[in-house]
C-alpha cells in the first residue's frame, strides 16, 4: 500500500504498539494509520460506536466518513465485509499476530491477503 | 418513510404484520418467492425485508445471503421456528436484526421498529460526532 488510511480494530486505546482486537464491530478503537509513499505518516484513534444485533453497518459508515481505504480483520461477518467493500473499503486479513503494528508494516509492504468470501465467520468475529 | 418488502409463500402469512405496519403508515408490500424478491430489490430500494425461513425456491437464509451482495445496507429480519441458540448459528454474520416467530403479529413490528430506531439513533451519534470534529 502506498497512500491511503489504514484502520486496525484495537483494545484498549490502540496505537501502533497496542494489540488487536479480535471482533471488530466489538473492539474500544480504531487504530487509523495514514500512509504516504508507502512510510507511516500520521496515528490516529477513532472510537467505536456502540454495537448491538443487526448494527454491523455502523462500523462500516463510521469508517467510510472517516475516509478509511484499507482494514486489517482476523475474522468478519458476511454482511459486513459485503458492506465494506459496498463502500470502497478494501478487506485485509490477518488472524495470527497480535500486534498492530506488525500487521501494519506488513500490509505497507503487501505482504497482506484482502479475504475472500470462503473465509467470512460467524457474528463478526474471529481468533488470533 | 422506511420501505419494506415482506416475502413468504402465503401472503396471510404475514396479514398481522401488514396490518400492523399500515397502522403506523408504513407501507410492506408483499411477495410470494426469493427470485421475486431479488428482482424487486434491483428495481427498487428497500430499507429492511422481512422473510420466511421456507420460501418455494430457496431458504430464508439463502435469500438474506443473495441480497446482501446487492446491497449490504438493507436489513432484514426472519421468520423461524429454530430455537434462539440455532437460530444465531445459522445466521451468524448475516447481520439478521431479530428473529421472529413464523406468524409474527403487532408486538414483533414494535419491537422491531424500536430496535431500527436505536441503530439509527448510534448512527446518527456518529454523525453528530462526527460534525463537532469537522
Amino acid at each position: 500500500m502506498k497512500n491511503g488510511r489504514i484502520a486496525i480494530p484495537s483494545n484498549g486505546q490502540g496505537g501502533l504498539d497496542g494489540t488487536r482486537s479480535g471482533h471488530f464491530g466489538h473492539c474500544d478503537v480504531f487504530t487509523l494509520v495514514d500512509v504516504e509513499d508507502s512510510e507511516i505518516k500520521d496515528v490516529s484513534i477513532l472510537r467505536n460506536q456502540e454495537h448491538v444485533q443487526g448494527g454491523c453497518m455502523v462500523p462500516v459508515n463510521l469508517l467510510s466518513e472517516n475516509r478509511v481505504n484499507a482494514l486489517v480483520v482476523g475474522g468478519i461477518g458476511m454482511r459486513p465485509l459485503m458492506g465494506f467493500r459496498q463502500v470502497g473499503i478494501d478487506v485485509y486479513h490477518d488472524d495470527q499476530r497480535p500486534g498492530i503494528g506488525t500487521v501494519v508494516k506488513d500490509l505497507i509492504a503487501g505482504n497482506l491477503a484482502r479475504i475472500s468470501n470462503d473465509q467470512v465467520c460467524g457474528g463478526g468475529g474471529g481468533q488470533m | 418513510m422506511i420501505n419494506i418488502l415482506l416475502v413468504s409463500p402465503e401472503k396471510s402469512t404475514f396479514k398481522e404484520l401488514e396490518t400492523a405496519f399500515q397502522e403506523k403508515k408504513i407501507t410492506a408490500k408483499w411477495t410470494d418467492s426469493a427470485q421475486n424478491a431479488l428482482l424487486m430489490f434491483s428495481k427498487e430500494k428497500f430499507d429492511l425485508f422481512i422473510t420466511h425461513e421456507h420460501l418455494t425456491d430457496m431458504t430464508g437464509r439463502e435469500l438474506i445471503e443473495k441480497a446482501l451482495v446487492k446491497n449490504a445496507m438493507m436489513n432484514s429480519v426472519a421468520a423461524s421456528t429454530l430455537s434462539h441458540d440455532d437460530f444465531h448459528k445459522a445466521y451468524e454474520g448475516l447481520g439478521v436484526l431479530m428473529q421472529f416467530p413464523p406468524a409474527p403479529g403487532k408486538e414483533h413490528v414494535q419491537n422491531l421498529l424500536n430496535h431500527l430506531n436505536r441503530i439509527t439513533l448510534i448512527a446518527g451519534q456518529q454523525d453528530k460526532s462526527r460534525g463537532e470534529q469537522d
